[in-house]
């Protein structure tokens, strides 16, 4: 029992501290402010999942800066700590202010549909990821570390930090060597961040031990987090219950992520979900200043925190971070200036395929790459392991589908950033798949492990691009208040009805309005 | 509030889909789904559409081992639990590395029969398993089929005449290379008639087989045979297009009512055909693993797992090193090594978090200089490595030597404790004194 306590506990409390960033209002609203949006529950969770665990590692990093040996309740007492002081100082931010449903903010607030069938849908694809869930639960918390990277490069970090209850330097084979036997160690990839194991040690700090399977833990919390806030951003985008949940369910039911917390142990699915998360709150960042004539004062701050937190913990968790970092600057440039931002993204297009196409044979030199000598053609198994092979269920097919009929939209308002976005994670990938690792990527071995960094970004894109079409279409699967919307052209109209259908539904999908506190 | 002004709630809002749409996206769904099954089939059926012959169901005394090692019935392997008779269990290949298990067929078999799957259970051989055969036009040339495999579950193969398999056949066996991993069994070997049916119950079994995991599954899934020849999200996403194409001109000529709903609907379902044989194969999964771990510790775990006999030379090694204490500085290092590079990791492994080195690619011993007086050397299946009681060295390479005391040795495992390093300019190749007899050295 103590262990089932114990773990949780090392979930629960960095999540804790991690909702209570997420939720934190440093300063009150003036009273002509516009009001905010209230967050929708999925969106708090899964955000604050995530930053609460990398909070958690920031910490555990500075005790151990301080010479404090990691001590679990010690930790846990200071989260809660955090966690409460911060969640005073919103509350009292927020004391007096009515939060009023706006028109950005009604679609969180409806959590499922109102339409018998479309309720079944939602609680089915939701009965889906529960049932997949426990399914991996069974890997997670019995399967002893099985990849192979887990245990010669991440967990053995872990097993040192918690040996030792705090950091230990990891060296490389000439200076281990020259060291100190008792003060560096050595492990298959020493100069990794140790994010991840940190996160390990702090799991074995809960139960005590050092537990090969139970140490996992925050793999499948990862998975969780990541559906929750996955769910959230697809809500605040606009999308209604039954498109977020149908997203959801597509992103956390992909053969390949679902490998990779059944087999925990490597890094991938941290990495895709804090730059997947990351990615998405600029996206939505950047929506809530595409709406708006004047890109200053409106944005979601939140969002743009988040947005920076995550982007930056990249670099802590692999070090292909600091690309899927740089990445993002394409959509920044293209949400500062869309016409430049494109114009630029269209030259380096033609540059690239310029060099990848026409160089190819002349062995040119490009950067450090000699295009000639080192481009390798594996298109073949890139479309393999996309297309064809268990990893990835339909993703790709629909996701080109999807592009092919919504292609109007690719470069149209905040899409463009999105598009921006994407373009530069594909080009990343394609430059490390046919010049720098083509020989692990014609044996399998890296090709589905780099791409699951951009996944949550894919559907994410494909899901708020076929969102888009199908409102053009005309049909959706609707809400309540997307209904109203639809049949209401006045917008008095619509006000009028919210509030009364708020006035008279006071329990059940509905939230209410509320002095909030 | 301004509640009296509003209209009714929901006033037109359909509560159920009509039973035209459900009718009318599981129509489109069932043709589309025929539509791919149907190109699949096509795609892989060749001869008769209808079988001839009922299967041929080789076992026990059907399969004869005639290279490789059988395990006798009394000297069963850990974990193998065989069906005395019916299946036979090679322990381990031949010296030339692989084991054949010749078959008892009639001479006309081709004329019959064309697919074949074998029941392959226990370890692996890890050199891959083929379908041999001789016979047809050139007599003595000896053909083959590689069998693919989708984790640990052998598929069934399609032989075709243009590949020899015709006219009378001589001889035909499976062969096993090694290394296996465990005891193999093969349980039995089915030929089959060619026939749509067969066709159709050969492409669901293949798209449908299970999955286990293996050391690749972190990198990719197959989901199906590796060969890729009928992929099933292809096949899925033509079954997809085909619904949507025949919706489009079904409403275009108004012979059907137009639901833009059917749009997101469609995919829907045929991601949850992709997704049932997924979720079919982690449940199976999840049985496996519940049934190997459930109800054990963490060291319980370990000793059932695939390296379990690893992790228990690891725990004997363990209890001859203290861990370091970092804060006293009394540290010291740990090195593995082997000439096997996923013994010498996941052993290094299972000595965390003692000061451990065992750095990938890196087999031979380090020069004699690198190592400090209260270092261990780990050797497991290590070749080429000499241990002399009588001098307390370890030696290999050219003239590399250093001081040693033995702290354990089991089947050719050692730990050492490093005494006197030695450095090797220091010390003529000839001076080396030479091994004792008795003298444990790697494998």
């Amino acid at each position: 029992m103590m262990t089932i306590f114990g773990l949780l506990l090392s979930i629960l409390v960095p999540t804790l501290l991690g909702i209570a960033v997420v939720r934190l209002q440093l300063r009150q609203r003036p009273p002509n402010e516009p009001h905010e949006p209230s967050l929708n529950w999925s969106f708090v969770i899964g955000y604050g999942g995530i930053v609460g665990a990398l909070l958690a590692t920031i910490l555990m990093r500075v005790a151990s800066l301080l010479g404090v040996a990691w001590n679990f309740w010690l930790l846990c007492a200071l989260m809660l700590g955090l966690a409460i002081l911060l969640h005073l100082i919103s509350q009292n931010n927020r004391r007096g202010t009515v939060v009023s449903i706006t028109e950005e903010s009604s679609a969180t607030l409806v959590t499922t549909p109102p339409e018998a069938w479309l309720k079944w849908l939602f609680y089915g694809l939701l009965a889906l990821l529960v049932l997949r869930f426990l399914n991996l639960s069974v890997e997670v918390l019995q399967r002893p570390l099985y990849p192979w990277d887990a245990w010669t490069q991440w967990a053995t970090k872990a097993k040192v930090f918690f040996e030792y209850k705090g950091l230990v330097s990891f060296a490389t084979l000439d200076s281990y060597l020259l060291a100190d036997a008792a003060a560096v160690y050595t492990d298959a990839a020493p100069t990794y961040p140790p994010t991840v194991a940190i996160l390990q040690a702090f799991s074995a700090l809960s139960i005590g031990r050092f537990d090969d399977a139970l140490v996992n833990v925050p793999w499948l919390s990862c998975w969780v987090f990541l559906c929750c806030a996955f769910y959230g951003q697809a809500r605040n985008w606009g999308l209604s219950a039954t498109a977020a949940i149908l997203a959801t369910y597509a992103l956390g039911s992909l053969p390949f992520i679902n490998t990779h917390v059944a087999l925990a142990g490597y890094a991938e699915l941290h990495m895709a979900t804090v730059f997947g998360l990351g990615a998405i709150a600029f996206f939505s960042w950047a929506k809530g200043g595409a709406n708006n004539s004047s890109k200053g004062n409106n944005h979601n701050k939140r969002q743009l925190l988040l947005a920076i937190f995550l982007l930056l913990a990249c670099l802590e968790i692999k070090r292909p971070g600091v690309f899927w970092l740089l990445s993002i600057l394409p959509g920044v440039l293209v949400w500062w200036r869309p016409r430049l931002g494109l114009a630029v993204l269209a030259t380096s297009a033609i540059v690239l395929v310029v060099a990848a196409f026409v160089f190819a044979k002349s062995g040119a030199t490009i950067a450090g790459f000699r295009i000639g000598q080192d481009l390798t053609d594996v298109s073949l198994p890139i479309i393999q392991n996309t297309f064809l092979m268990g990893n990835w269920n339909l993703l790709f097919f629909l996701g080109l589908a999807i592009m092919i009929v919504a292609w109007r939209s690719l470069l149209q308002g905040v899409f463009a950033v999105l598009t921006a976005v994407v373009f530069a994670g594909c080009t990343f990938l394609c430059i490390v798949f046919y010049f720098r690792i083509s020989a692990y990527v014609s044996d399998f071995t890296t090709i589905n492990r780099a791409v699951v960094h951009l996944v949550p970004v894919l559907v994410f894109y494909f899901a708020t691009l076929a969102w888009a079409r199908v409102q053009q279409l005309g049909t959706m699967p609707t809400d309540h208040l997307d209904f109203y919307r639809e049949r209401m052209q006045n917008p008095q109209d619509i006000k009028d009805a919210r509030n009364a259908k708020i006035g008279t539904q006071t329990n059940g999908d509905v939230s209410t309005t509320a002095i909030v506190s | 509030m301004p509640t009296e002004n509003a209209p009714p709630l929901l006033p037109d809002l359909p509560m159920q889909p009509s039973k035209s749409l459900v009718f009318r996206v599981f129509f489109l769904f069932l043709i589309g789904l025929s539509a791919a099954f149907s190109l699949a089939i096509l795609r892989a059926h060749s001869g008769p559409l209808f079988a001839t012959n009922t299967p041929l169901v080789l076992t026990g005394e059907s399969l004869a081992l005639t290279n490789g090692l059988r395990l006798a019935e009394n000297k069963l392997a850990e974990g193998v639990v065989p069906q005395f008779g019916k299946t036979l269990i090679i322990a381990r290949p031949s010296e030339d590395g692989s084991a054949v298990v010749a078959l008892k067929l009639p001479a006309q078999v081709a004329l019959n029969y064309r697919y074949v799957e074998a029941v392959i259970n226990g370890g692996i051989a890890q050199g891959g398993v083929a379908f041999i055969w001789r016979g047809g036009a050139l007599k003595d040339k000896v053909r083959q089929r590689a069998i693919p495999f989708a984790g640990a579950t052998a598929l069934p193969i399609a032989i075709e005449p243009s590949e020899g398999w015709t006219g009378e056949i001589i001889g035909a066996a499976l062969q096993l290379n090694g290394p296996f991993t465990a005891p193999i069994e093969v349980e039995s070997v089915t030929l089959s008639a060619p026939s749509l049916a067969a066709t159709a119950q050969r492409l669901l079994r293949s798209w449908f087989s299970f999955e286990t995991w293996d050391n690749s599954s972190i990198n990719f899934l197959y989901g199906g045979p590796i060969d890729l020849a009928h992929p099933l999200p292809l096949y899925l996403f033509f079954g997809l297009l085909v619904s949507l194409g025949l919706f489009f001109f079904l409403t275009k000529d108004g012979r059907m009512a137009g639901d833009a709903r059917i749009y997101w609907l469609l995919p829907l379902l045929f991601w949850l055909v992709g997704d049932l044989r997924w979720q079919v194969s982690l449940l199976q999964q999840a049985k496996i693993t519940a049934a190997t771990f459930s109800g054990k510790s963490n060291e319980e775990r370990h000793l059932a797992a695939e390296d379990g006999r690893l992790f228990k030379l690891m725990q004997t090694f363990g209890t001859k090193m203290p861990i370091a204490d970092k804060a006293a500085k009394t540290g010291y290092r740990v090195f593995v090594f082997s000439d096997d590079e996923y013994t010498r990791a996941r052993a290094a492994y299972h000595l965390y978090p003692r000061n451990t080195f065992a750095l990938p690619g890196v087999t031979d011993l380090l020069p004699a200089k690198s190592y400090q007086t209260g270092d261990y050397i780990a050797l497991i299946d290590k070749k080429e490595v000499r241990f002399n009681r009588q001098t307390q060295t370890l030696n290999w390479g050219q003239a590399e030597s250093v001081g040693v005391e033995l702290l354990h040795y089991e089947n050719g495992n050692g730990l050492f404790r490093v005494g006197v390093a030695l450095s090797s300019p220091a010390i003529p190749a000839m001076s080396l004194p030479t091994s004792s007899p008795s003298a444990p050295t790697g494998k």
